[in-house]
């Protein structure tokens, strides 16, 4: 069977299969499971770190700890929210030992520039950078748990599951990530 | 009055998940109503189009990604029992080879044996010799299977029992001369 055939073959499992297939010495599963989920693992370390480089190297630090600790997958939730508690780990140990750069002032890449005046798109951009800002700001387990719940668009069980907390201490949190970042921004 | 909305419960709130009951104090209360409001607008300004924004890697990324990441947990070692299934059965067969290595004291030491013993029992010195080891050990290397090495590796415990209830009654007295022999010369 030619390698290509294996990889389609591979990418037609869903993800138990995938993870058995891995588990089993089936090298080419892991490379079927990064190809499937980097987006959203890169798109979770992009919101934590706000630059392209950082959230690369945070991508590629969550998949090669994902490697390593697979067998530890115990397949009673999502291999998605598995995959997020890594890279919530992964991304509180950086934000930890590094403050986030904020990106330059600078329009947003999906706004539509042909349907809206300058004015509106530079208040925009500088909105943008405002909540960056204020995001950043947040305590790790506020910034996580907001990150996860309005971006990545989680239930609180899923972020209970994924911070190791309990769905009350998740909807605290939340509650209290959206009074900090209106003080923040009211600043 | 019941008492304003928890902040669990304006969350619930903001997810459109809130108790009856506890709707019905919300729909009657400016405070909690005004509070609800702000969080609203917190929520709609974060979660709008401008803090939502993770700009799109080039396409080549997604590719140039996979290969950073292969090539990095190509340098992590694989924990052993991890490895493909032809590492098993090359685990086995190396059991295999040492169970048989472990075994072959006993033939290549026939010639030891006192030739008058050896002649009792009905065999001759050199039938069971080195050739023979190692046809045996080629043999089990050719038809050596995933299961079979596991049978080789975990030998049910009245195995050895069985083996020798199916030796012949001079077999048996042969073993017990060779077993002898070994065991004196073991003291000596």
């Amino acid at each position: 069977m030619t390698e290509s055939r294996v990889t389609a073959d591979l990418s037609a499992l869903d993800d138990a299969a995938l993870v058995r297939a891995f588990l089993a010495g089936e090298r080419a599963a892991f490379d079927a499971i990064v190809s499937r989920h980097q987006r959203p693992v890169y798109q979770l370390c992009y919101r934590f770190v706000r630059n392209h480089e950082d959230a690369a190297d945070l991508a590629q630090d969550v998949f090669v700890r994902a490697f390593k600790g697979l067998e530890n997958f115990k397949g009673d939730s999502q291999l998605s929210t598995w995959l997020y508690r890594v890279g919530v780990n992964v991304c509180l140990n950086r934000v930890a030992v590094k403050r986030p750069e904020v990106e330059p002032l600078e329009p947003s890449r999906h706004v539509d520039e042909r349907s809206d005046d300058p004015f509106r798109i530079v208040a925009r951009g500088e909105q943008a950078v405002e909540v960056r800002k204020a995001i950043a700001q947040l305590p790790p387990k506020q910034r996580a748990t907001l990150l996860l719940r309005v971006y990545q668009e989680l239930s609180h069980e899923e972020i209970a599951g994924i911070l190791g907390s309990s769905v009350g201490a998740v909807k605290a949190n939340f509650f209290h990530a959206l009074g900090n970042l209106k003080r923040l921004l009211q600043s | 009055m019941t008492s304003h909305l928890s902040p669990d419960e304006r969350v619930d709130a903001l997810d459109g998940a809130l108790d009856v009951a506890r709707q019905s104090h919300l729909d009657a209360c400016v405070v909690c109503q005004q509070e609800l409001a702000t969080l609203r607008d917190v929520m709609r300004v974060t979660a709008g189009p401008v803090g939502n924004d993770v700009p799109e890697p080039s396409p080549l990324f997604w590719d140039h990604f996979e290969a950073r990441v292969a090539a990095a947990v190509n340098e992590v070692s694989v924990p052993w029992w991890r490895g493909s299934t032809r590492a098993w059965v090359t685990l086995a067969t190396a059991a295999a080879i040492l169970f048989v290595v472990w075994l072959s004291p006993l033939r290549t030491r026939v010639s030891d044996v006192p030739d008058a013993v050896v002649a009792d029992a009905g065999l001759a010195v050199g039938t069971i010799g080195e050739s023979v080891q190692w046809e045996f050990m080629s043999g089990v290397l050719e038809s050596l299977e995933q299961d079979d090495a596991r049978v080789v590796l975990a030998p049910s415990a009245s195995a050895v029992d069985s083996a020798f209830e199916s030796l012949s009654a001079s077999e048996r007295e042969a073993f017990a001369r060779l077993l002898q022999a070994e065991l004196t010369e073991g003291s000596n």
